[in-house]
């Protein structure tokens, strides 16, 4: 069954194709494994996720998919400051600055479409005058904004 | 609240952005005593309930930073 609708499909598909530059998303997953192994929780989301990219990235050609294994890479995602999966992390430019913790799904996967098209240069969720109020921010401020998918 | 934060990061280097579900990591959800959500997290020092204006957003980020 798909995980996006046939009508989500179009919309995406009709937005995406308005993507200016290519988006890299990486996402650290976990491998199913058949053992049980204490200390290490299985992800219950991780499968949903991956299903869900591999049904958007041929709606938006300009969208890149790289998976890794999060205990696989651990020195790469040790770099990027991910410990947990599913983690969808913008790339390139963006690198360790905009990510997803957890599954975005439900009413969130609408702000990772969003981050999808803000990041590939179509929308703009900021206004120029608050833009503009930041300028003059010149040491890191991170942003933790804690959702729920309903 | 996710895609503001995310637009800020996009077109200001200095501004990172974690959007995080909540239900998924209850550990983080304690540690940021998260009771409700939109909540976000400025520098791990303010927080912000529910959905704001772009404006006191900012305004929240600049105290942040002074």
């Amino acid at each position: 069954m798909a995980r996006i609708s046939a009508k989500d499909r179009e919309q995406i598909a009709k937005m995406g194709a308005r993507l200016q530059r290519d988006v890299v998303v990486d996402l650290f997953t976990q491998r199913e494994s058949p053992l049980i192994v204490p200390g290490v929780v299985p992800c219950e989301t991780c499968t949903v996720v991956e299903e869900v990219l591999a049904e958007l990235q041929p709606l938006i050609p300009h969208v890149k998919v790289q998976t890794h294994d999060l205990v696989g890479e651990r020195e790469l995602a040790a770099t990027r400051g991910i410990d947990r999966v599913p983690t969808l992390a913008f790339d390139g430019d963006l690198a360790g600055r905009i990510r997803f913790v957890g599954a975005p799904l439900g009413y969130e996967f609408a702000s990772f479409l969003s981050s999808i098209f803000e990041v590939g240069g179509t929308t703009k969720a900021a206004s120029d005058t608050g833009l503009t109020r930041l300028a003059g921010v010149a040491q890191p401020v991170n942003l933790k904004v804690f959702v729920t998918p309903t | 609240m996710a895609s503001l934060a995310v637009s800020l990061a996009v077109h200001n280097e200095h501004i990172s952005a974690e959007v995080i579900e909540a239900n998924e990591f209850p550990d983080l959800s304690r540690r940021y005593d998260v009771y409700g959500v939109p909540r976000t997290v400025v520098n791990e020092s303010i927080a912000i309930e529910g959905a704001v204006s772009e404006a006191v957003l900012i305004d929240k980020l600049l105290k942040a930073v002074q």
